[in-house]
């Protein structure tokens, strides 16, 4: 039997399970991610507390930059968050200013559950990377919009409500024997317009503002680095950055590169893009 | 710099062949460098062992090129690499 105090995250294959202080919390968690809590058992599971605070504390734009390892655990700028994780039964705690639960600065503590999950995907070896990206199923094929902050992801996810839009800012990719597959997440719970689903990846997109539609061979290098870059850290709650962080962001958009075609997509604000890349990658493998 | 030298790779930048590219990456993320299949053959040869006068020897075997032309190139190349600071430059004898 679920307490009534655990939140079940399924992302992808693996399932954080998150005992909240109160039902109320886990409740709400399930509001904000647009899921219910997930029947199958938690991959790794974490104790939730919210800490109150009088203080205004700063709030760092990376928690993995801000983070270090304690005698007991972690601690994340100065007690924002602190906590603790043993890979070996899967358990640990997290406690979290309570600034960081409500308004906006949920996505900074989305961040923590980024780690969450590299620390879950550890455990079940489960062969997938975390990509800042918009997802989009389209004849039932995976699309997959790259960039920084403001390259269009949200943009690209706007034009494409008549098709599946799975995450305007986090999505999975599963590296797969048959080749790779998209899928989305539950992250960004501001965002009301996700889809369920996953599909074979026809594409990776990397996105830039333009004055036309058009899309352009990348050399499997620059695709390599610019994926790589966004690929989230694969950093799990008990770790830090550095020591081979960037490499394995690198590998991870080495992978990719090699196994599905890289375009950068030049955009207009419309949904004009989509018939090329339908006619590219869609109609022409169907050929 | 001479033929002499030996390029020593630099271990803060990450680097991953990719197809017949190499592509090299600081492990701060912030900068980047591509390799073309030429270039990615250097680099292979690049091991904190070799000189330059050895890599010019594997150059001009593995490649039809005039040696003249391939020694021009080879210096511009490490040269490029080690203003990026992918490469250091040390003595022989260093």
């Amino acid at each position: 039997m679920v307490s009534e105090r655990e939140y079940r995250l399924r992302v992808g294959r693996v399932v954080i399970g998150l005992v909240c202080p109160d039902a109320n919390f886990a409740d709400s968690l399930g509001i904000y991610f647009a899921r219910p809590s997930d029947p199958a058992a938690a991959t790794i599971r974490l104790d939730l507390d919210l800490v109150p605070h009088s203080d205004i504390p700063a709030i760092p734009n990376s928690l993995i930059l801000a983070k270090t390892l304690t005698a007991d655990g972690f601690d994340i700028a100065g007690g924002l968050i602190r906590g603790r994780f043993d890979r070996r039964s899967g358990t640990g705690e997290l406690h979290v200013k309570t600034i960081l639960t409500s308004g906006r600065l949920t996505r900074v503590f989305e961040q923590i559950l980024y780690q969450a999950w590299h620390s879950a995907r550890e455990r079940a070896g489960y062969d997938a990377c975390l990509i800042h990206s918009a997802g989009v199923i389209h004849a039932d094929r995976g699309f997959l919009f790259v960039g920084a902050s403001e390259a269009g992801k949200t943009t690209v996810a706007r034009l494409s409500r008549d098709r599946i839009v799975l995450n305007d800012e986090m999505n999975l990719v599963e590296f797969e024997p048959g080749g790779p597959r998209l899928v989305g997440t539950p992250f960004n719970g501001h965002f009301r317009d996700k889809g369920a689903g996953a599909a074979p990846l026809a594409a990776v997109l990397l996105l830039e503002h333009g004055p036309e539609h058009r899309l352009d061979v990348v050399g499997p290098g620059a695709a390599a680095s610019a994926i790589g870059g966004q690929v989230a850290p694969p950093v799990g709650l008990d770790g830090i950055g550095g020591g081979g962080t960037t490499q394995a962001m690198l590998e991870a958009g080495s992978r990719l590169v090699e196994a599905a075609p890289v375009r950068r997509l030049r955009f207009l604000p419309d949904a004009g893009f989509w018939p090329l890349l339908t006619e590219t990658f869609i109609n022409d493998t169907r050929g | 710099m001479d033929l002499q030298a030996i390029p020593v790779p630099n271990p803060d930048f990450c680097v991953r062949q990719v197809g017949e590219e190499t592509v090299f990456l600081a492990e701060s993320g912030s900068q980047f460098l591509s390799l073309n299949p030429v270039g990615s053959f250097i680099w292979r040869q690049v091991d904190g062992v070799h000189t330059l006068q050895d890599i010019l020897d594997i150059l001009c075997d593995e490649y039809d090129v005039a040696r003249e032309a391939a020694h021009a190139d080879l210096l511009e190349f490490v040269e490029h690499l080690a203003e990026q600071g992918v490469v250091d430059l040390q003595r022989q004898d260093a």
